[in-house]
């Protein structure tokens, strides 16, 4: 009982919810998930067909260029039918990209719920959201998902410092915090369009990404590190190097730079690089990273002890993350019972989908629109900060309705093809409670079963 | 067993018991009759009868463009190009006016139902947007010092079980609410209740665990006003509304709905609501742009919320305030940055409008706070402790000890509740 217990707690707690078959085919739950720390297992697990963000910026450069045509258009000519024929293009691009981003967060989902994976996906998760981008600002709508592909994942098995350099240098970071038309006041640019500094990156960089609020910082190393980071911009021409990072000498400010301590000698680009270096390997960002991971895997509260294992072996590795991924399954509190952390919707969606094996079946809208409902839709987190890791924030009498009708959703989908009692065995079986039980297996229908089961505190739980 | 029906008895038995679990917190709409009488048993008793509304604008308001002080030699040239023109708003007195998307204010400010605090901050003196909110809303001192919300401590003053005093709209409770009373949540687009047999089920097997049973008991309990309120289940999906308060359209459904159930005499006093998007960092414009569209959907929700309240806007206070305000001057991308003192709303028949409160620290080089922010010259707890004091007839001597500890030295503002 104690091993499928804890292969209940792999699955579920690491991973993303069990799927039928996991309880016989995993034995060796730790081995399991030290097995997904691989490039290979990595790979399997990737979403396809999300474009590259060059081919989102090539779109946005086509859209702006389509759109000024038509806005002197409209301003040369005396007719409405350029002033129509504008206000069409702008719906068309709107519609296009809401239906293309809708498109892609589905598949994303799809990925997830179907990957062979789950705790290789669940990390890239905490770091997404960690590094949070969201389309609240909507000129980031083509850039969220290419952002996770190409600045998250490839670095989840790497150093914190390859994550942090990638996100803070990706287009949709630079446009999600105003960092690509920030300029020095004296930059060439900077001179010549009045134009200056946006503190928004540098802030946020320390404060949400990295030291972390009590990290030792004063406002004034936040604006010199938005001078440091003047010129990190986003790649209009295609004159990087593929990535969609462009750094745009004009626009960054000269001369020397005094930041956390230290002097910054003009050195373009370098600057910021050096700053990235010393903020991902403070001592602050081990203990920042530390909390939020065991946050996320523990307990709302994390316990001290484990906290300060995980800050040990982060910055005993410099930074590499996967010793500190191993230091994370070796924590004994990970895996104690019974699990105390609440599904986020997300994780609830995910763990739905996999324990019903349905996600391919469903439309776009089908995927995303229970996530929207819990009010956790993909890439619309409501502040840099991220979605809550706290079962208070996610947790009230209307989103437990919410919850229990994503549950009936489920139920009204699966009642022809599932046996309940076999649904709950392959997914709680190992901690299901007399009383869930009984309410499972005394429902009036398979439908209300399924739903039962999925609203179980033991379902909802992680 | 699994495709079993239940019985009529067992259906019956489950029902009572569900019942009795519910206890004097009411039951949902299909148990009607009945159960009413118990809820208004429990509510005949409220200890209070003014209703408060704290309306929270998450990422720090730009006050200089919202209550601009136009009558500051210096408020043109400070903001380097951001400005708001003569023609951009409306004069409240010969100082100070109001963003033109505030008519629904302007108007309640002439008939001296509302009014403005102007260079007014939390004790909070850094500037991360979570930190500040974290302090204005549990009311410390400083982030984290304490656990729960001012406006939970302040119901537990009462000493009351009514649980449905406090109301957080939206699907998830702010902090200022969190603690050990136990509020209600209410969201305006919700799908309704499931049908009862599923109910009671759900309450079997929520048994032993804590935070499931109470959510349930407590969905159970809030639907069962504000279906009431409202005029029946579906009323709510009929008047639309929505969760981004943003949107203007949603605000003014929601806040028609929040008045509605705040006007119920069984129903609750005191209210949260959330705005996000007050985070202009880029092109937040003037007259027209972001910061003038959240405006106009917070200047919606005025005025609906008035309107629904009716007759129990008489008794009423809505105080909205934000984390911090936003650098005096214009930042490099015609937006602002972080900052310090900012604006904060009371309005309200409770209210003795017509006034903007400040002690004016003025624009000029040296007046401003570290050289970039306005400088605050008022504590927002001032006129929170007003209102709990003077409106929600709480004694001082709690409200200092448990609603804003520390704040002995601050004496609640005078003149802003009618007497």
């Amino acid at each position: 009982m104690t091993a499928a217990k804890d292969t209940f707690i792999a699955v579920t707690r690491f991973g993303l919810g069990a799927a039928p078959g996991d309880f016989d085919n995993i034995r060796k739950p730790r081995q399991w998930l030290e097995d997904q720390l691989t490039p290979a297992a990595a790979a399997a697990a990737a979403p396809q067909n999300i474009p590259t963000t060059m081919t989102a910026l090539r779109q946005m450069q086509e859209n702006g260029m389509m759109m000024r045509q038509d806005r002197m258009a409209a301003k040369d000519s005396m007719d409405d039918g350029a002033k129509e024929q504008l206000a069409d293009s702008i719906k068309a691009i709107n519609k296009g990209e809401t239906q293309d981003f809708v498109t892609q967060a589905a598949a994303m989902t799809r990925a997830a719920a179907g990957s062979p994976a789950p705790f290789f996906e669940r990390l890239v998760q905490f770091w997404a959201n960690h590094f949070t981008v969201s389309i609240t600002k909507r000129q980031d709508i083509a850039f969220v998902a290419p952002y996770v592909q190409e600045a998250i994942r490839p670095h989840v098995l790497g150093n914190f410092h390859d994550l942090l350099r990638a996100a803070t240098r990706h287009p949709a970071m630079e446009i999600y915090l105003d960092n690509q038309i920030s300029m020095g006041p004296h930059s060439k640019a900077g001179l010549r369009q009045h134009k200056g500094l946006n503190e928004n990156l540098a802030r946020e960089t320390m404060e949400l990404h990295s030291v972390g609020v009590d990290g030792g910082y004063t406002q004034q190393d936040v604006t010199e590190f938005s001078k440091i980071l003047t010129g990190w911009t986003i790649d209009r021409q295609g004159r990087g190097d593929g990535s969609g990072f462009f750094f745009a000498p004009a626009m960054h400010e000269p001369g020397d730079k005094f930041f956390l301590g230290q002097v910054y000698h003009e050195n373009g680009v370098n600057e910021g690089e050096q700053a990235l270096q010393v903020l991902a390997h403070h001592p602050s960002t081990a203990k920042f990273i530390a909390v939020k991971l065991a946050r996320h895997f523990i307990a709302d509260d994390p316990p001290p002890a484990a906290v300060a294992q995980l800050q040990q072996a982060f910055a005993a590795h410099n930074g590499a993350l996967i010793p500190v991924y191993r230091a994370l399954i070796g924590l004994k509190e990970a895996w104690a019972h019974p699990l105390v952390k609440l599904k986020t919707p997300q994780d609830l969606v995910l763990s739905i989908l996999r324990a019903g094996g349905f996600a391919d079946s469903l439309k776009d809208q089908q995927v995303v629109g229970p996530l929207r409902m819990l009010g956790q839709m993909p890439f619309t987190a409501p502040s840099p900060a991220g979605w809550s890791d706290r079962a208070a924030d996610w947790m009230s009498a209307e989103a437990l309705l919410q919850r229990i009708n994503v549950a009936r959703f489920a139920g009204r989908l699966l009642h022809t093809r599932l046996n309940p009692s076999y649904l709950m065995e392959s997914t709680i079986g190992p901690v299901a409670s007399a009383e869930t039980r009984n309410a499972v297996l005394g429902a009036g229908s398979v439908q209300e079963a399924i739903t039962l089961l999925f609203s179980s505190p033991e379902f909802q739980r992680r | 067993m699994t495709d079993k029906k239940m019985t009529g008895q067992s259906k019956n038995i489950s029902r009572r018991r569900l019942l009795q679990g519910f206890g004097a917190l009411g039951a949902s709409t299909m148990f009607a009759g009945a159960m009413f009488s118990g809820i208004r048993v429990a509510f005949a008793s409220a200890p209070v009868d003014a209703r408060f509304v704290f309306v929270i604008l998450r990422g720090a308001m730009d006050g200089l463009n919202v209550i601009p002080p136009y009558g500051d030699g210096s408020y043109v040239d400070a903001r380097n190009g951001l400005a708001l023109q003569p023609a951009d708003y409306a004069p409240l007195d010969n100082f100070y006016g109001a963003h033109n998307n505030l008519s629904a204010f302007t108007n309640m400010f002439q008939a001296k139902e509302a009014l403005a605090l102007q260079a007014v901050a939390t004790p909070y003196r850094l500037r991360s947007h979570f930190d500040g909110q974290n302090v204005l809303e549990s009311g410390g001192l400083a982030p984290h010092e304490i656990a729960t919300g001012w406006l939970n401590r302040a119901l537990a003053l009462y000493g009351a079980r009514d649980k449905k005093l406090g109301l957080a709209v939206g699907q998830s409770i702010p902090l200022t609410l969190q603690g050990k009373v136990e509020v209600a949540t209410w969201a305006p687009d919700a799908l309704g209740m499931p049908d009862d047999t599923m109910l009671i089920l759900l309450d079997k097997m929520y048994k032993k665990d804590a935070l499931f049973e109470q959510a349930l008991n407590e969905a159970v309990n809030v639907h069962n006003i504000a279906d009431q309120a409202l005029g029946g289940p579906d009323a709510m999906k009929k008047m639309g509304g929505g969760q981004n308060l943003q949107n203007k359209a949603a605000m003014q459904k929601t806040a028609a709905a929040v008045g509605k159930i705040l006007s119920d005499p069984q129903g609750p006093r005191i209210a949260t609501m959330e705005i996000n998007g007050w985070d202009t960092h880029f092109n937040q414009g003037t007259a027209k742009g972001p910061l003038a569209n959240n405006l106009a959907a917070l200047d919606a929700g005025f005025g609906a919320l008035k309107e629904s309240l009716g007759a129990v806007w008489g008794k009423t206070a809505i105080l909205a305030a934000t984390e911090f305000g936003r650098t005096v001057r214009q930042n490099g991308t015609a937006g602002t940055d972080h900052g310090t003192a900012s604006c904060a709303f009371l309005l309200g028949g409770a209210v003795n409008g017509g006034q903007v409160v400040a002690r004016w620290p003025g624009l000029n080089g040296n007046s401003l706070y570290q050289n970039r922010d306005l400088a605050p010259t008022m504590d927002l707890r001032q006129a929170a402790k007003a209102v709990l004091v003077e409106h929600l007839e709480l004694e001082l001597a709690g409200v200092e000890k448990y609603v804003f500890p520390q704040s002995a030295q601050l004496r609640p503002l005078e003149g802003l509740i009618r007497t």
